[in-house]
Parts: C-alpha cells; sequence; structure tokens
C-alpha cells in the first residue's frame, strides 16, 4: 500500500531536522571529536599512507641504483666533505658547552635546558590549507610530545621554526605551523629589545604572512629584523628563528594611547618544499605531560 | 545477499578506494576532488536521503583523516548532493553520460563555491580572492572531469551487480523522468 503524502512529507521533514541537528551537532563538538576520534582515523590511515611513503622510498633507491659509479663516487666525496665540516662544528660546539658549563657553575646558575631531537616525515598534508597543518609519521610511541617545537634546517645548517605539535596520536602527530592562527607563541626581536606574540590577532593577514601583536610602543622596529623563540613556551628551544619583522603599524604620538603595535612578520619556513622535520623534546620530561 | 546490503558495501567500497587516494594526492598538494564527484553520483542514482548521509559520513571521514580544525567538508558534502537532487528532481530530457556534465558542474561548482568563500574569509584580500577563485575553476572542472568517468565506471560495475545506475540503457522503460536509478532493484 503506498504511503499518505502526509506521511511522506513528515518523514523527510523529521530525516531534514535530524540532519540539521547532526551538522550543528558535530560542528560544536568538533574539537572534542577531533581530539578523540582524530586519534582513531590517524592511526587507521597511518599504515595506507606509511605505504604510499615506503613505495616513494623504493622507487627513489632504485633510482639512485640506475646512477654511475663515477657519479655516485662525487655525492660519496661531497657528504665526505659535509661531514667533515659538521663534526668541526660539532667540535666547536662541545668545547663551547664545557666552558658554559664551568661558567655556570662558577656563576651558581642552574645548568641549561638540555634538548633531544626526533626526526620525522610528513605524510598528510590538506591541500586545501597547505600552510596551516601537517601529519608527520612519528607519535607518542616514537616520543613526541604535545607542544613540542616543530623545526627545520636550513641548507647552513641553522634550525628554523615550522610550527607546534597541537595532537598526538599513537603513531602520528599534527603540527600546526606560523601561519595557522590558533598558533601563538612569543617572539622575541633582539635588534629593537622588543617581545611580541606570534598570530595574536584573529586571523591570518595573508597566506604568506603572520601577524605578530602586543608589540611595546616605545622601541625602534627596524624592517627586516629577525623575530626568535624566547624559551617562555616549555617545550620550544629559545633562539630558534621563527622569520623576518616586515612591518610594524605606526603609533600617532600626539592622539593615540595605545601601549602595544601590531605587526607582519615573513616566516622563514617555506612550507611548500618541506619534506622532513626536526622534532624538540626537552630531555627529563615524561611524556604526556 | 540482499540488495540493500549490497548497495551498502558497494558504496563503502568506492569512498574507501576513493577516500585514500584524495588524501595522498593531498600529500603531495594536489587537491583531487574524488569524493565530491561520489555523492553527486550516488544523490542522482538513489535519493537525497541516501545523498545527504552519504555526504555526512564521507565529510566525517575525509575532515578527521586530514585533521582539519573545522569541518569544511561537512560545509560543502551536503550543497553538492543538494545541488544534484535539484537536478535529479527538475531534469527534463533522458541522461546520456554528455548530459551529465551540465549537472556535475553546477553542483560540483556549488560545492566550490562554498570552499572558496570560506577560504576567503580565512584570507581576505586580493591573494586571496585569486586563491578562492583559482580554487573554485580548477576544483569545479576537475571534479566534473571525475565525476563523468566516476559515473561511467560506476554504472558498469552496479550493472554487474545488479544495482541501480544513472545512465538510462533503455529509453522506452524511462517516460518523461530522468536519473530514476534505472536498471537494479531500486
Amino acid at each position: 500500500m503506498p504511503m499518505p503524502v502526509e506521511s511522506k512529507i513528515q518523514r523527510n521533514l523529521l530525516f531534514l531536522a535530524g540532519v540539521v541537528l547532526a551538522v550543528i551537532l558535530l560542528v560544536a563538538a568538533w574539537s572534542v571529536l577531533r581530539r578523540s576520534a582524530g586519534r582513531v582515523a590517524g592511526d587507521f590511515l597511518y599504515p595506507y599512507l606509511a605505504l604510499s611513503r615506503t613505495t616513494a622510498d623504493a622507487i627513489s633507491d632504485q633510482t639512485l641504483l640506475l646512477a654511475s659509479r663515477r657519479e655516485l663516487a662525487g655525492e660519496l666525496e661531497l657528504l665526505r666533505r659535509e661531514n667533515r665540516r659538521l663534526a668541526a662544528q660539532a667540535a666547536t660546539a662541545a668545547e663551547l658547552l664545557v666552558e658554559n658549563g664551568a661558567l655556570r657553575r662558577l656563576t651558581k646558575l642552574a645548568p641549561p635546558d638540555g634538548w633531544e631531537y626526533v626526526n620525522a616525515e610528513i605524510i598528510l598534508r590538506d591541500p586545501r590549507m597547505w600552510n596551516e597543518h601537517v601529519t608527520i609519521d612519528r607519535g607518542s610511541r616514537d616520543g613526541v610530545r604535545l607542544g613540542a617545537a616543530a623545526m627545520t634546517a636550513t641548507p647552513d645548517g641553522r634550525m628554523i621554526l615550522v610550527g607546534v605539535v597541537s595532537h598526538v596520536s599513537h603513531r602520528t602527530a599534527e603540527i600546526i605551523t606560523l601561519f595557522h592562527s590558533d598558533l601563538r607563541l612569543s617572539a622575541s626581536l633582539p635588534v629593537s629589545g622588543a617581545v611580541g606574540i606570534v598570530n595574536a590577532g584573529d586571523g591570518t593577514v595573508s597566506p604568506e604572512l603572520a601577524e605578530v601583536g602586543f608589540l611595546p610602543v616605545n622601541r625602534n622596529y627596524v624592517p627586516d629584523e629577525v623575530l626568535l623563540t624566547t624559551g617562555f613556551e616549555r617545550q620550544i628551544p629559545p633562539g630558534v628563528k621563527i622569520g623576518n619583522l616586515v612591518d610594524v603599524e605606526r603609533a600617532d604620538s600626539l592622539f593615540s594611547s595605545a601601549l602595544y603595535l601590531k605587526g607582519t612578520l615573513r616566516p622563514a619556513v617555506q612550507l611548500s618544499s618541506i619534506r622532513f622535520l626536526v622534532l624538540a623534546n626537552r630531555l627529563g620530561e615524561e611524556i604526556g605531560k | 545477499m540482499k540488495t540493500g546490503t549490497l548497495q551498502f558495501w558497494f558504496l563503502t567500497t568506492v569512498f574507501l578506494i576513493l577516500a585514500l587516494p584524495e588524501l595522498l594526492a593531498g600529500a603531495i598538494g594536489l587537491a583531487v576532488p574524488l569524493v565530491a564527484p561520489l555523492v553527486f553520483y550516488v544523490t542522482l542514482v538513489y535519493n537525497w536521503r541516501v545523498g545527504l548521509t552519504a555526504a555526512l559520513v564521507a565529510a566525517v571521514f575525509l575532515d578527521l583523516g586530514l585533521g582539519r580544525s573545522f569541518p569544511w567538508s561537512l560545509a560543502v558534502f551536503p550543497v553538492v548532493a543538494g545541488v544534484a537532487w535539484c537536478f535529479r528532481r527538475g531534469g527534463g530530457s533522458f541522461p546520456e553520460l554528455p548530459d551529465m556534465i551540465v549537472p556535475a558542474l553546477v553542483s560540483l561548482g556549488a560545492g566550490e563555491l562554498v570552499w572558496s568563500m570560506l577560504e576567503w574569509i580565512e584570507h581576505p584580500g586580493l591573494a586571496g580572492f585569486w586563491l578562492a577563485a583559482g580554487g573554485l575553476v580548477v576544483g569545479a572542472l576537475a571534479g566534473t572531469v571525475i565525476a563523468f568517468f566516476m559515473t561511467w565506471i560506476l554504472d558498469a560495475v552496479a550493472r554487474q551487480l545488479g544495482l541501480p545506475q544513472v545512465l538510462v540503457r533503455d529509453r522506452s522503460a524511462l517516460g518523461r523522468s530522468r536519473y530514476t536509478g534505472a536498471g537494479g532493484n531500486s
């Protein structure tokens, strides 16, 4: 027997109301859902994502085998040279570390914070939010901690900040970058002697720039001056380059009573071509804290 | 196996087969719309209830998988399903493969428009506008081409399984209605 028209309309309306309610509930509870179900999704997808990475690595290895002996010998020689340079740098750093320890003992200062580093590879990115967050192939089982700094190295070996770990699952972790409006961290400007907050505003300035707020008024800001991490955040090592200052708004000295200024920052990291990351972990701290 | 169960597993398998390449393509910077054309296809073959349910499930899976801080796909996929349903209701001629171009372009374009607007809100200014506009055009065109081939392939598989299809083989059996899920046990 066919269903009466009123009953069909009622059923359709009920279904539509259910869908609307489900959407509202999902959006409202998204951050909670993402924290719990996101971990499951990250671990569920890991084997598939890792498989594609393993395949790409295998192809890359096979391509290397196609190179001639002369080319491989040339590459080896280059790597040996680079190794010698890094070994010399490490020896100098070790000497400085010993000297620093001795000076700290003399001045009765506490020993500096120790850091250990975890290498990670990016396995998932959202093409729609390419610059805002990435997923890496390391999770809590590898010692990744919430809030840890994610960095990358420049060709000359200096570390630059990429972002901060925002979610950790057993086998994967998510990193929000400097372009993500949720990432707020302190930044020092050594040239002008100021400290500001990255992404202090509500949203991002542009796809390539980030906002830096709470800059004190009574400073002389130099265009292109460097911004470094302060070390105020527990899981972010101090002195890591964040980027360069693009500009700072001008305060009208006669009529403005503003105490702080806003500026824009060009992050040093080139996110379009990044593939590997280094995560910093403070030594002597339990995972999960 | 019951038709309903077969339909469920068919759609689930197709969804997983399409969602994983979409995620993997995303990792290398390619926004390949594979799941949105599937939502479009499902809405045309079945009905708006199945289309909306598929849109919600697919959106939650994709947004969770990509770790989005806001479920953007949840705003986009229901629009695709809704516009596809309007075409299903309002269609006047017999559906053949070329007829799929306009509904696919409009449905997926509507979804991309929502995306673009959200992107423009996120990144206001000229750079944000060109980013959003570029995404709209490329996404809608790519989605239409994919929907075109997807309909062809999925209909072929559905025919083998005795499930409903979009494209009509026997025009005389349909009268004036279109996108009726012909050829299966609907």
